[in-house]
């Protein structure tokens, strides 16, 4: 074991690890010494973590495969029978996504979520959005696309109505995200435009309203705008649950997104603002034109973490009633005909929010290494 | 509407004043104008707001006002280290839920940094297996939403055995679906001055490695007095135990019926809120670290390692303090988001304040005032963190020399 060089971490760096110009050992056999068996302690610890990992991944086989029961005789044999219950998940699967939406009429929030998740799988490519033309082309695409999900959840066109506090299960979860950060976009935008400005009364009112909200846990805000809204509303003034919720959402996550864009506001050279105001543009010009596409720009990782956190975030509506992935998981645990199952209903939403979660952050690191060479984006 | 931020030249501001436009052109008297317009906004609101809260008061039965914080609070708190009942006044259950709140987040942030240290060296590994092991779990914990992890681990303990098949893990420790049970030692007099002596000697301790540095710094002798006061600190208290005759008498948990009594008990609800808000944030915390440990200069450890210091003690040494330098201000507001996440313990029904706040609410209905104590609350917590953060960023910034 060599003594020449340590990593950050205290390791020693294999001599085999930095190798040489000229004398670059290829193939799976110099890798696996490279990576796995560079000395004893590291041998030792890869066959200990290999045992490790080959036992958990086993008994999850096992749980998952051999003893899960499909077909059960009784439903006590399932819920007893050591293994994974999927006849529970084949009762409850479109419960558990779906929610109270009618049965009959499920396939149009199944289609609802299709049409949305291509759009944003289309906008995600940056071919689509290189161009200006091809930039309004996809507006113009997203309003048709948005419409036909609200015509698809609410009804009309000959499709039976189906009211808002049916929406329920993905659907509500996706929408509470997806609506709840494009309105906090917006309010952000004002905000980190407020802090930095010159004007003293401005400034202060968006420090206290950023400030005020980072302050408090989300679920405090959920329960105010549930029980304060009422009050501090006019009486005839009914506001549905499914409204307030969306409304503290905004309110939560744009002072949030607030900071990220100050961050990207500060990022921007002084000499880009003198600049804007030497061409003689006014304010509103400057910042649209001029330093909020820079700005934006900068911070678009920052921006798709938030996403990510508000979409595990929307989970928490389920304290003021509501049932989103979380909250139809929940209900269908509760079914007294499959008393005492939780793994089964909890595994299949954590796949659910894992897949989408971690997709999302593997994007934002591709657009992180994409925006880092300006010269290959466009 | 008025001059961008940051950029207001002496030259553009004199163009602007001097220039024959007019008045309501000019950035001074748009500026005012804007901020008497947002102002009034802000004003107007509130008051359409109060006159609501004006108007639904009587029609509610209530008044403003905090006399119901005297009133008893006739709702139990299950959990709760400082004895409140239902028969203590409603400030009584407030502050049991704040000391429950803390409690909570200190155990998890315990947890989680110990936890995350060790998933961010792990990730750091040359080794391959370990590193993408590593890379799994922060990408699992924190993809996952921190409810639903919550609501996994409460599930989980639902699952251990009942009380009359206790698992016994040590002896006196009993784990079973009711919580853990552990014995408590029978406090006495001896034994409570032996604390007070000790919380002083440890104020010296920590005086004298103040004052050992110092030395250090000044003559470049190491001081041998922290050793001194390590010895007190360990023979005065134990010396004070001895004299005083105190008791070794503990407290066991037994098993009486269908449940344990006697000793102290970790509830479910606790080990699922402290277990899952740490495993939560250990993801974040983990890669946090792991960028802190990056930021350190690799000439730094080439120096060290030069100087002939041992691995291990680079790590500690070298590598760590000044990782801790750009680790400590985000793992700070990691936290703090942590505590103020604490609040989801009222869905598995830990008594933290939410749901002291909660029940407050439901028994009173003085849901104005509640949020105001809430909010000033977990305010206040944000706004000392804040503070004592800004005091260590300028405590620690880096000097050039």
């Amino acid at each position: 074991m060599s003594h020449s060089a340590l990593n950050r971490i205290g390791e020693p760096v294999q001599p085999n690890a930095l190798p040489p110009p000229g004398h670059v050992r290829r193939g799976p056999r110099a890798w696996l010494q490279r990576n796995l068996f560079s000395n004893w302690v590291d041998t030792l610890v890869t066959l200990l973590l290999a045992a490790l990992v080959a036992r958990l991944l086993y008994r999850w086989v096992v749980w998952l495969f051999v003893s899960g029961t499909w077909h059960p005789a009784d439903i006590r044999t399932c819920i007893d029978g050591g293994g994974a219950c999927w006849a529970f998940l084949q009762d409850k699967w479109r419960l558990i996504l779906f929610g109270t939406f009618p049965y009959e009429q499920q396939w149009r929030a199944g289609l609802a979520l299709v049409l949305f998740l291509a759009a944003v799988v289309l906008s995600a490519v940056p071919a689509t959005w290189s161009t200006g033309e091809r930039r309004r082309w996809l507006m113009v695409g997203w309003l048709v696309v948005l419409g036909a999900i609200g015509v698809l959840l609410a009804g009309g066109f000959g499709l039976p109505r189906v009211e808002a506090r049916f929406w329920s299960g993905l659907p509500l979860t996706v929408m509470l995200a997806f609506v709840g950060m494009i309105a906090a976009f917006g309010l952000a935008l004002l905000l980190a435009l407020g802090r930095r400005s010159t004007m003293p009364v401005i400034r202060w009112i968006s420090i206290g309203y950023i400030e005020l909200v980072r302050g408090v846990p989300l679920i405090s805000l959920l329960f105010m705008a549930n029980i304060m809204l009422p009050i501090v509303l006019p009486r005839d003034l009914v506001i549905p649950n499914l409204m307030r919720a969306q409304l503290a959402f905004v309110l939560f996550f744009a002072a949030y997104m607030a900071e990220i864009i100050r961050g990207g506001l500060q990022a921007i050279p002084l000499g880009q603002y003198a600049a804007a105001k030497a061409l003689g543009l006014t304010y509103w010009q400057q910042m649209r034109v001029i330093i909020l596409p820079q700005a934006l720009r900068v911070v678009i990782p920052s921006l798709v973490n938030i996403f990510i956190a508000g979409f595990k975030d929307t989970s928490l509506v389920v304290y003021v009633g509501m049932s989103d992935l979380l909250g139809t998981a929940q209900a269908a645990k509760a079914d007294p005909k499959w008393y005492g199952l939780f793994m089964e209903a909890y595994v299949f939403i954590a796949a659910i929010y894992l897949i989408v979660c971690a997709t999302m952050s593997w994007y934002s690191r591709y657009l992180e290494r994409r925006l880092a060479n300006p010269e290959r984006g466009s | 509407m008025t001059s961008s931020p940051d950029v207001t030249s002496p030259m553009s501001v004199r163009v602007a004043d001097v220039g024959s436009r007019a008045p309501w052109r000019r950035p001074w008297v748009r500026a005012v104008a804007f901020q008497t317009l947002a102002l009034l906004a802000v004003l107007a609101v509130s008051a359409f707001f109060v006159s609501n809260v004006r108007e639904y008061l009587p029609r509610a039965g209530l008044a403003l006002g905090w006399d119901f914080l005297g009133y008893p609070a006739r709702f139990e708190i299950d959990d709760n280290i400082i004895g409140a009942t239902a028969r203590d006044p409603v400030w009584k259950a407030f502050l049991a839920g704040t000391v429950n709140t803390i409690l909570v987040s200190v155990t998890a942030i315990v947890l989680c940094t110990i936890l995350a240290f060790v998933v961010a060296l792990c990730r750091m590994s040359s080794n391959w297996l370990l590193s993408h092991v590593a890379l799994v779990w922060i990408e699992t914990v924190r993809n996952i939403p921190l409810l639903l992890q919550l609501l996994f681990w409460y599930g989980l303990s639902t699952l251990f055995p009942l009380p009359r098949e206790a698992w016994q893990p040590a002896i006196g420790v009993f784990v079973t679906n009711r919580g853990i049970f552990y014995p408590t030692l029978q406090i006495t007099a001896a034994h409570q001055t032996a604390f007070v002596v000790l919380l002083a000697l440890i104020a010296l301790l920590v005086a004298t490695f103040v004052h050992g540095r110092r030395v250090r710094e000044r003559t470049g002798q190491p001081s041998r007095l922290p050793w001194v006061a390590l010895l007190l600190v360990i023979a005065a208290p134990v010396s004070v135990l001895w004299l005083g005759g105190a008791g070794w008498v503990f407290d066991a948990p037994t098993l009486r019926g269908f449940n344990f009594v006697g000793g102290s008990t970790v509830s479910p609800e606790f080990t699922a809120v402290a277990v899952g808000l740490a495993v939560y944030q250990s993801g974040f915390t983990a890669e946090t670290i792991r960028s802190g440990i990056l930021g350190v200069r690799l000439g730094q450890i080439e120096a060290a390692r030069s100087l002939g210091l041992k691995p291990l003690h680079v790590l500690w040494l070298v590598t760590v303090p000044q990782a801790l330098r750009i680790v400590i201000p985000p793992m700070t507001s990691q936290y703090l988001s942590l505590t103020k996440s604490s609040s989801l313990g009222v869905v598995v029904g830990y008594p933290e304040l939410m749901r002291v706040t909660t029940a407050v609410i439901s028994e009173t209905g003085r849901a104005i005032e509640c949020i105001g104590i809430i909010m000033g609350i977990y305010l206040s917590l944000s706004l000392l963190t804040s503070v004592t953060m800004g005091w260590y960023a300028r405590h620690t910034a880096y000097v050039d020399r």
